[in-house]
């Protein structure tokens, strides 16, 4: 019955109280590893810079590599092509990164947007120099789930891509 | 990046705003003062925050805050001349049966506190008080005059804490 009423039951010995301050330091290391990496921009938001070439065309796509739940994720296409445009400018955007960014507007808008089941085509006027640059406003959509998935972009010439730019995005919670 | 900056910056902004409104623990707050630190905490937060509602800039926030914090204990275990400065001394408010009113006016602590809290130790008058002391944590703690008994040499007092 008298141990029913210990007060000092459960008590930490001082070797218990050792390897807890060492669970506390290992958890503090991980903590601090986490701020860090933060701190550095591993968790976003990180942007990069992807670059193809094909036919006239020189393609830079300025892209979100690692992003979080709701946060800005803008992209910016420079076409370039030398000795100007004859035509309309159509650039192929992989369907699946439209669905997962919400866009809240683009510069300059587009004359028309057709689509098939993979990718949304948009065709532009010709600028007047030998450079078309796209910005586009976006953020993540607040519903996604964290992944990693690789998206393409692209100029195409009669229908066909010419320059075609592939880039990884990551998405955190 | 930028949350783990606001989050440094609000976490030493927090410390001085709590430094310089004095010593109060929490079961003396008025229900004003309650609202009013809830308040404070929802600021802070859309303050460090901002529009970014993400699990992982939620958990950088703790996370800088968990960290700041260890390092406040940290620097106050190891280098206690700093602990005046990082958590406040503690002061003498009665001593040998009488108030230090001024004391108590530097402290803005109402004098009705420093009662309640000698009635919560069974103490029915100061006079019987050798020493109390406000704690940095916004306490008191007590020593108690001992009562001479017949036959009895003199002691050395109670501590008590309230």
């Amino acid at each position: 019955m008298a141990s029913d009423v210990s007060t000092v039951v459960g008590v930490r010995d001082v070797a218990a109280s050792r390897r807890a301050r060492k669970l506390r330091a290992t958890g503090l290391a991980v903590l601090l590893v986490f701020v860090l990496c933060g701190s550095v921009g591993l968790l976003g938001p990180r942007g990069g810079v992807v670059g193809a070439e094909g036919g006239d065309y020189e393609l830079t796509v300025h892209y979100t590599q690692i992003t979080r739940q709701g946060m800005d994720a803008p992209l910016e296409l420079e076409i370039r092509r030398a000795g100007g445009f004859a035509g309309p400018v159509s650039i192929a955007v992989d369907r699946r990164l439209l669905e997962s960014i919400d866009f809240n507007s683009r510069y300059p808008q587009p004359d028309t947007e057709t689509g098939d089941p993979e990718r949304v085509v948009f065709d532009f006027d010709p600028p007047r120099g030998n450079q078309l640059t796209v910005t586009l406003d976006s953020h993540t959509a607040p519903t996604q789930w964290p992944h990693a998935r690789t998206y393409s972009i692209g100029v195409l010439e009669g229908g066909q891509p010419a320059a075609m730019a592939t880039f990884r995005m990551w998405v955190l919670p | 990046m930028d949350i783990v900056i606001r989050a440094a910056i609000t976490f030493v902004a927090l410390w001085f705003v709590v430094r310089v409104t004095g010593k109060r623990q929490i079961s003396q707050l008025s229900a004003f003062e309650l609202i009013l630190l809830v308040t404070l905490g929802d600021l802070v937060a859309q303050g460090v925050l901002q529009d970014d509602t993400s699990l992982t800039a939620a958990m950088l926030a703790v996370g800088t805050f968990a960290l700041l914090s260890v390092l406040v204990s940290w620097v106050s275990w190891r280098f206690p001349r700093t602990r005046p400065a990082l958590t406040g001394q503690p002061v003498v408010v009665v001593e040998r049966g009488e108030v230090n009113e001024e004391v108590l006016a530097n402290e803005r602590m109402p004098i009705d506190d420093l009662f309640e809290a000698a009635r919560e130790q069974g103490i029915r008058a100061i006079t019987e008080v050798d020493l109390a002391v406000l704690e940095p944590d916004g306490t008191f703690s007590f020593f108690v005059r001992t009562r001479e008994r017949p036959g009895a040499e003199g002691g050395t007092g109670t501590d008590v804490k309230g």
